[in-house]
């Protein structure tokens, strides 16, 4: 009991921190200028430098090719800048969800906790993905309907409550891995297993993907409202499985990483009951933590 | 029990890696610099930041409000409006230092924007005086950067404005890289510009 206290706050002291974001050039209606930051240091926050500039950079290439593709779209609908632009879509959608956020940590503390197989670990990140490219789909649609123009002040409008829902679901999926992880170990039900004679575990997954999944992509918005305004609303809908095709692949890889790592620790240990109830610990806390810290943190920030 | 101490600290890893921001660049911004000197050193650097194409658009909507694609003076008050109070306390997303001390930014200075090939372009003036003393060199690094990763700010030029006193002060000028971009991959980008100056 004491080893288990002591994983806990360990893994309190070194849990994450983060940084919100909102666009900073349209109105939201609501000061964003409200993140904590250092007065003390001049060089950009170590986050920063994590991503490696090239991915920023092809973001930014890829989008400006889209553009260019997007205007000859409205001149020749099937033509080759058509399908490269489905193509760049995919791409995008791969390179995009590279960056910080979009499910990752969400998939990678989900199977950190939870027994899963690899295609349980692709279905959940392609459901994550799917979800927050229709999220913002239907949002720009809806306003589209409503005040026939695409605005992007509304959308921004309309996202921070489906920020704070979201992460109230994350965080109680967080609670709920938690202290079933508690009980596990006191009752002595912690296994080595893949969790298929697991009852729950199709639905916790589902759930968690669409708790992710609800927080709208902001960069499948952009493209698909700039296909709006220029006009080739049925290949910006199109492209948006696309984006959404390459966002999943990449949320994909962090789940099956996960999976894997944890399944092979788990074969490697097993055969110690010390040392696997430790492993087991770890994983399953610094799963649940993650969820609830992160999630708590981006709540608590959202409702203020 | 070597490999479980590495598994262990891989999930330990992991769990510190999560501290990356939740969020990444959706607006690209082309930035131009120009350090503007006066008789007495430096007086500020004129900046012309053009945002990326696709989110061009997108602002047009939000803001030409009689949709005759042109932004008309109630357009540029609403976007300065804006663009100053979400941005104010990032000290309007550069980082200024003058012989490593933080130049706090008070406000922006003739701001204008502009529409060039389907971009939006935002132009204004950073004051920023430096007196130069005799015989001393005086350093100031301006790098544009939005910590919450939101906008991607590239300095793709730089160059120097001495027609108030051409010749008056020797100026070298150059990008500094930060040390943590630098991939196998290649595709290193400047994120700051330092400019040394004297007085000849």
């Amino acid at each position: 009991m004491k080893r288990l206290v002591l994983i806990i706050v360990l893994l309190f002291c070194f849990g994450p921190s983060f940084v919100a974001a909102q666009n900073p050039f349209l109105d939201q209606g609501k000061d964003n200028t409200e993140t904590e930051r250092s007065e003390e240091g001049f060089s950009p926050p170590s986050f920063l430098q994590k991503i490696p500039q090239f991915i920023v950079i092809w973001q930014k290439k890829l989008r400006a090719m889209m553009t260019t593709f997007g205007r000859d779209i409205q001149d020749q609908p099937f033509g080759s800048s058509f399908w490269l632009f489905l193509l760049l879509s995919f791409v995008y959608g791969v390179i995009h969800a590279t960056g910080p956020g979009h499910g990752k940590t969400v998939v990678a503390s989900y199977f950190m906790n939870r027994p899963g197989t690899v295609r349980d670990g692709i279905l959940m990140a392609y459901l994550i993905a799917f979800f927050q490219v229709a999220s913002a789909v239907v949002i720009i649609l809806s306003i589209y309907m409503v005040m026939k123009t695409v605005s992007m002040s509304s959308f921004e409008e309309a996202s921070p409550i489906l920020y704070q829902i979201s992460y109230s679901l994350l965080c109680l999926v967080g609670l709920y891995l938690f202290f079933r992880t508690v009980y596990e170990l006191v009752s002595g039900k912690h296994t080595n297993s893949t969790g298929s004679n697991d009852p729950g575990k199709k639905g916790g997954g589902f759930i968690t993907a669409l708790a992710a999944g609800i927080i709208p992509c902001p960069g499948a918005a952009i493209i698909f409202s700039f296909t709006i305004i220029i006009g080739i609303l049925g290949t910006g809908l199109l492209s948006m499985v696309f984006v959404a095709l390459g966002m999943g692949l990449t949320i994909s890889v962090a789940s099956v990483v996960t999976i894997v790592s944890r399944r092979a620790m788990f074969h490697v240990t097993e055969r110690n009951p010390k040392i696997f109830v430790v492993v087991y610990s770890v994983f399953s806390f610094a799963g649940s933590l993650l969820l609830i810290s992160i999630s708590s943190m981006m709540l608590l920030y959202y409702l203020r | 029990m070597k490999k479980t101490f590495f598994a262990l600290l891989a999930v330990l890893f992991l769990f510190i890696q999560a501290n990356i921001a939740l969020c990444h660049p959706h607006i690209f911004i082309d930035a131009e610099l120009l350090f503007v000197f006066d008789d007495r050193g430096l007086a500020g650097v004129k900046e012309r930041w053009v945002f990326d194409e696709m989110f061009s658009q997108s602002l047009l909507v939000d803001f030409d409000s009689d949709n005759d694609g042109k932004l008309n003076k109630d357009d540029v008050s609403r976007l300065r409006d804006i663009f100053y109070e979400n941005t104010k306390e990032y000290n309007y997303f550069n980082i200024i230092t003058i012989d490593g001390r933080k130049f706090p930014i008070e406000r922006l200075n003739n701001f204008t924007v502009s529409i060039e090939d389907n971009r939006i372009v935002y132009e204004f003036f950073v004051s920023c005086p430096v007196r130069v003393e005799p015989n001393k060199k005086k350093r100031v690094k301006v790098l544009l950067f939005d910590e919450t990763i939101y906008t991607h700010l590239l300095i793709e030029d730089y160059k120097v404005d001495m027609k108030k006193k051409p010749d008056a002060f020797s100026v070298d000028m150059k990008y500094e890289m930060l040390d943590e971009v630098e991939t196998p991959l290649g595709s290193l980008v400047p994120d700051s510009v330092v400019i040394i100056f004297r007085k000849k």
